[in-house]
């Protein structure tokens, strides 16, 4: 609290004479006009930071647009379709098999050991036994079912997975990004082939399909459900129901291949895991269905039921653990057609681990050779074997047929493709494998001929695929080139922009940086383009080359202005200068180095979750033992009992965890929603505005609209948010289903209600408040007599935190937001988050490193802790789907997406915003204001900085990993959240903080008292 | 009239209550920027009184260190039994370390007088056996301070417990005969010596032994991630031996930085 003396001090002199008057209304006059002045320039300077900031954001976007263009290569796709003519010489297709129809149901996320006894320990109450109708026709019906393991390709997600079980080809992973919407599929697959060849497909279950084949399906009998509200167990499977058997029964004329794809196991696990008693039922369900739809099955009909994809322990999928990997295939004919191979094939102990198991490609050879269709071009399956070889498994003969059938299309697909023609090893394999087949024709045909002829086709098959899976992750270098550098120079930039050069001098060279870049853009961009119209270089088109001219004009506006005025050994010189301070730099740059330097290694990627937070307790300790170097001994104290703090809340944070697959058995999460973890979101609530309210009380700040925003508004807002996920609780837990009739409707209304209450006050009332201008400080009056004069004073009580206080009311409508699609244990940790980052403000004023790197890096590090304690990972399938449908049923733009995002990067938001009160935090009004906003972009261009080391270093060493085993498992995973990071990093910094709330806090400071 | 909303603007100036923030000003020259306090002591900070300093002597080099990771690894073979190559080993181990307590009093007192060793007295060894207790004591802030920079809770406790041990007796353990709690100013000194306040510290052979320790030890976490799969990968092996190695180095440097200066 300091003490000033107020204006209406005036008063003191009540009977001023004339001349005395004019002389003063002239000063007024003079002040207001200087105070206009002024507030014109600290607008002006404030948006050419802002602009300059910007200009930053578009050069590193386009840096790494580049590199995921380049990094991210699809496969090449051929548009041929295959036609009979083709393969067999024929205006039709020969068709192995008796079938005239088929049934074929997909079963989402039907992991293999869903439907295999499995007895024992390791036997699960819930997902286990509870399917068992395919093992029971497998073994009392050996020639008429089949029951195999399908294993899938990498990524799990439905969208890839469709594509490959109808065209036969092995996904691309930059396919799995836009799971959200699949385009009409354009490659040859056997739903086209159906079409094509005159025969009707009905559809019923989820959209994807719609999108993918919707010109294939036959327009009155295609049903579609919205398939990515995964909150939603029933709607896709009731209406699959609902449609399935008025098909079977009374419309079965009409079509020829009735596809249902059902959703509700795979919601399930999304939405619950499958230790859960809703997999139970789910799976009872489709066991009743599947056995309805056996005995409604007619002679001819073939059915088909299987999984695309597994789920791993927590319910989700997409990667490629052995649990997503596994789903189950059953075939099913009234008709014996089916054969075994020997018993030991299918040896279902050890959740099946030995049983036989094919790819999930193999199924489109099949089941086009087993209705009649050509296979389809890309195909680099092979045909089942089972399928083929008769009741009595002997029929050798047939099989040899359509394994070298489906050997021809593969090398015919071979020939034509640019990348896989000059093989000359499997060119010679297929070539032997004709003189084999040319032999079979013509001599004796013996069954042990047949058989080692098969074996030769497997290995064929096999080879070609091993070879396409190993090709097929091919880069492009120049955009993988131009991207890395784009990065390393807007990295350089940004040192040099907000570490070497005098930050007087930068507010002078602002104007200068847009005009140039502006101008510069124009130039390259010219120059780029005229390059690419003229050359024509491949990896380059007109879009791409004017992204890149925009890239280069920005650099070289930015560069030109500095190189003009200073040389590089200054520059150079100005490291030792500016940069490095003491010794927490050097502390700040190894920890920096060392962050970038775990992209090496998949071992630290794995752990950076706890390398995360060993390194912050390290600075804890540091900065403990940095207190007592302090002069005032008070201080010191007060240092070190804010470290013990800081160190102590890192343990807690640390100890959420939300493990990925890799980690193993060494980590056990326990971030899950229970009981417990729903409690703590109400101590949170209880414990957190007023953890925020002492430390507002040290600078006397709590007053004005601070305890409306902490007290109240934080406080109501979190405990609506425990309110909202209590029912989620009591909706899906065991117990309360048991004992209670839950009404799930006026639940699930009360939800969304409470969420969008939220959501809204949080992000758009609060704001437009916060717009006005609060202000955290109390005017308290005073008159005192003394010496029969009468002293008004006045003093502004919370004067020593005006814009901090003033500031973190901002921060804090954000966090609601930002609380509320979070899960229990990661309201927890965004509680201890801000609750640590007060702290370490606390500290950053006692240890005076305001502008220090190590503050940043601190501020980045707690970011970066704080996203895996919020119960993510740098994996694709730790995404938080579900938490898309907090404040929507279904899925609507941009809400789903926005609460996603802010779910996956809340702590980099809260963090990004929270560093510019590095410098407004316990500082009094200054009359330097833009001095002040350079401070500010200073330390939010060193978060950047920090960001932009650590990006790089992932496009670095994920390029070099590219031929990894590990590389989309681990590195390209955590090179995307990189870039995901920095983008939004980038935006949030100079659009939010500096643009917005920086400018809004201390231009109303200067409207108010206008120092 | 004019004067006093000047006068408001200097009690509250900008500069006087956040220095840092001034660190760049313009007016500054560019050869001599505000700098923030740095390790250097000398800037702005109040004079710390000198510690006396054991000087530096050949013989408190601890070679015992090295022969404690050798014992370890070789004869008790630790990597593939941890808990019983510990609990095996620390009578051994403290023996060493008391011997090295003995030779280390003796040297450090014998100083003055011709480096002549001789055999110590009742009172020294009385000195050296409640040092180890008191070091024994000292593994349990030790201890909770490695559950703090992420030890596991509930599971490997007796791992870390003699984790907590063996860096008490490198790191208490030798502070505790160079700095005697019997001294009359001991409690100062010891204050310091906890939080890092000692002027020109890698002189100081005693301390940086015990630095080196600490450091070695922060270091020794580095290959637990990897995915080696080796025996030598499992907790505490590899924080033991960086303790073991860093109290020799610190040692070390210290020595040869004296020497030839």
């Amino acid at each position: 609290m300091d003490k000033i003396d107020s204006p209406e001090e005036q008063e003191e002199f009540p009977f001023v004479p004339n001349n005395q008057m004019d002389q003063q209304q002239q000063y007024l006059r003079y002040m207001d006009e200087r105070h206009e002045y002024r507030n014109r320039k600290i607008k002006t300077s404030h948006g050419q930071y802002v602009k300059v900031m910007v200009l930053f954001a578009i050069l590193q976007i386009i840096g790494i647009a580049f590199f995921t263009k380049g990094f991210l290569l699809s496969r090449q796709v051929l548009q041929n379709q295959a036609t009979c003519l083709e393969q067999q010489e024929s205006e039709s297709c020969e068709r192995f098999s008796p079938f005239k129809k088929t049934v074929v149901l997909l079963i989402d996320a039907l992991r293999f050991d869903f439907v295999i006894p499995v007895e024992g320990e390791n036997a699960d109450p819930y997902y286990h036994n509870n399917f068992p109708i395919l093992y029971d026709q497998f073994v009392k019906h050996p020639r008429n079912s089949l029951l195999l393991k399908f294993i899938a390709d990498p990524p799990t997600t439905t969208l890839q997975r469709l594509k490959g079980l109808t065209t036969g080809s092995l996904p691309t992973f930059v396919d799995a990004g836009s799971n959200f919407d699949g385009d009409t599929i354009d490659e040859d697959n056997w739903v086209s082939q159906l079409h094509n060849h005159g025969k009707n497909v009905a559809f019923v279950g989820d959209d994807t399909w719609t999108a993918l084949f919707s010109p294939f399906l036959h327009s009155n009998l295609t049903y579609p459900y919205p398939s990515l509200n995964v909150w939603d167990l029933h709607t896709v499977d009731d209406g699959v129901i609902e449609h399935l058997f008025p098909m079977m029964h009374d419309k079965s004329h009409e079509w020829d291949v009735l596809i249902g794809h059902l959703l509700g196991v795979d919601h399930c696990g999304h939405r619950y895991g499958p230790r859960h008693y809703a997999m139970k039922q789910k799976l009872n369900q489709m066991n009743s269905l599947v056995d309805q739809v056996i005995s409604s099955l007619d002679d001819d009909t073939l059915l088909v039921v299987f999984g695309d994809h597994g789920m791993d322990y927590t319910g989700n999928h997409g990667g490629e653990s052995k649990d997503e990997l596994e789903a189950a295939l059953f075939m099913y004919s009234k008709r014996k057609n089916f054969g075994r191979l020997a018993q030991e094939y299918y040896n279902v102990t050890d959740l099946g681990n030995n049983y036989r198991s094919v790819n999930q490609i193999d199924l489109v050879p099949t089941i086009s050779l087993l209705m009649g269709l050509p296979i389809p071009y890309n195909n680099l399956g092979s045909p089942i074997e089972e399928a083929f070889i008769g009741p009595d498994g002997k029929d050798q003969h047939q099989l040899a047929k359509v394994n070298f059938l489906t050997c021809q299309q593969i090398h015919r697909y071979r020939q034509h493709s640019d990348q896989l023609s000059s093989d000359t090893v499997v060119n010679l394999k297929f070539e032997e494998l004709s003189e084999h087949w040319d032999s079979l024709q013509q001599g004796k045909k013996d069954q042990l001929d047949f058989i080692k002829f098969n074996e030769q086709c497997y290995e064929y098959q096999s080879l070609s695929l091993e070879k396409c899976k190993s090709l097929w992750a091919t880069f492009d270098n120049v955009s993988i080139a131009i991207g890395i550098v784009l990065v390393t120079v807007s990295l350089l930039l940004l040192t040099i922009y907000a570490k070497l050069v005098p930050l007087v001098v930068i507010t002078q060279l602002n104007p200068q940086f847009i005009a140039t870049s502006a101008a510069m853009t124009l130039v390259h961009s010219l120059l780029v383009i005229s390059f690419t119209t003229i050359f024509k270089p491949e990896n380059l088109n007109i879009l791409w080359s004017c992204l890149l001219g925009i890239s280069l004009g920005i650099i070289n506006g930015i560069l030109a202005p500095i190189i003009d005025r200073y040389s590089v050994p200054w520059l150079l010189a100005q490291v030792r200068e500016n940069l490095i301070q003491n010794g927490w730099t050097y502390l700040a740059l190894s920890v920096v180095l060392m962050h970038s330097l775990i992209f090496t290694s998949n071992s630290f990627v794995i752990w950076e979750d706890k390398i995360v937070a060993f390194w912050l307790t390290s600075f804890g300790f540091c900065a403990f033992f940095k207190s007592f170097k302090h002069k005032d001994s008070y201080k010191q104290l007060l240092g070190a009992y804010h470290s013990v703090v800081f160190i102590l809340l890192t343990r807690m944070t640390s100890s959420i965890r939300f493990c990925r697959e890799e980690q193993g058995s060494k980590c056990l999460s326990n971030f899950e929603v229970t009981w417990w973890s729903v409690g703590l979101i109400y101590v949170s609530a209880m414990l957190l505005p007023k953890m925020i309210e002492k430390f507002f009380d040290i600078t006397h700040s709590f007053h004005g609209a601070a305890p409306l925003w902490i007290s109240t508004g934080l406080k109501s807002m979190m405990m609506l948010t425990g309110l909202m996920w209590t029912l989620e609780y009591i909706e899906n837990s065991d117990y309360f289903n048991a004992q209670f009739k839950i009404p799930f409707e006026a639940f699930k209304a009360t939800r969304l209600t409470i969420a969008r209450i939220v959501m809204g006050i949080s992000l758009i009332a609060s704001n437009f408040g916060w717009f006005l201008g609060p202000l955290c400080i109390k005017i308290d009056l005073k008159s005192d007599t003394d010496n029969q004069q009468v002293l008004k004073t006045a003093n502004i009580i919370g004067y020593g935190n005006v814009y901090g206080s003033a500031y973190f009311l901002f921060v804090i409508n954000v966090l609601c937001a930002v609380l509320l699609v979070n899960k229990p244990l990661g309201i927890v940790s965004l509680a201890l988050l801000v609750n640590q980052i007060l702290t370490l403000l606390e500290l950053i004023d006692i240890l005076n490193i305001r502008t220090n790197l190590i503050s940043v890096v601190a501020m980045g590090l707690l970011a970066y802790l704080h996203f895996f304690t919020t119960g993510h990972q740098a994996t694709l399938q730790a995404i938080h789907w579900d938490t898309g449908f907090i404040v929507t049923e279904s899925i609507v733009f941009p809400f789903t997406h926005l609460c996603i995002l802010m779910d996956t990067l809340g702590p980099f938001i809260v963090v990004c915003l929270c560093v510019a009160l590095m410098c407004l935090w316990k500082i009094p009004p200054t009359s330097k204001a833009i001095s002040l906003i350079s401070k500010i972009v200073e330390n939010s261009s060193t978060l950047l900085i920090y960001q932009t080391g650590l990006t790089l270093s992932t496009l670095i060493m994920t390029n070099h990993f590219r031929r990894h085993l590990m590389v989309w498992k681990i590195f390209a995973p955590r090179f995307m959240l990189n870039g995901i990071i920095l983008i939004t990093m980038n935006v949030i910094l100079s659009l939010v903080t500096v643009g917005f709330a920086t400018g809004r806090v201390i231009k109303r400071w200067n409207q108010v008292f206008g120092t | 009239m004019s004067a006093t909303p000047k006068k408001v603007k200097k009690t509250v100036s900008f500069s006087r209550n956040s220095p840092s923030l001034s660190d760049r000003n313009p007016s500054t020259e560019p050869g001599s920027p505000v700098r923030e306090s740095g390790f250097d002591l000398a800037d702005d900070e109040p004079q710390l009184r000198e510690l006396p300093k054991p000087s530096p002597a050949f013989v408190l080099l601890p070679f015992h260190s090295l022969v404690v990771v050798y014992a370890l690894y070789f004869h008790y073979d630790i990597s593939s039994k941890v808990i019983s190559a510990l609990r095996s080993s620390a009578l051994a181990v403290l023996t060493l370390q008391f011997g090295f307590g003995l030779m280390t009093l003796a040297t450090l007192k014998n100083k003055k007088k011709a480096r002549k060793l001789r055999s110590p007295n009742g009172g020294e060894l009385m000195y050296l056996v409640i040092s180890s207790i008191i070091s024994g004591f000292a593994a349990v802030p030790i201890f909770v301070i490695l559950l703090v920079f992420g030890a596991p809770i509930g599971s490997l406790t007796e791992e870390t417990a003699f984790l907590a041990l063996h860096l008490s007796f490198l790191t208490i353990f030798p502070l505790l005969l160079a700095y005697k709690f019997t001294d009359s100013d001991a409690g100062d000194t010891w204050i310091r010596l906890l939080t890092f306040q000692v002027p020109a510290f890698y002189k100081n052979q005693v301390y940086l032994q015990a630095m080196g320790a600490l450091v070695g030890c922060w270091l020794g976490v580095i290959p637990i991630p990897l995915d080696w799969d080796r025996d030598w990968q499992q907790w505490p092996i590899t924080l033991l031996t960086g303790a073991y190695v860093g109290s020799f180095a610190g040692s070390l440097i210290s020595y040869l930085h004296n020497i030839f200066e």
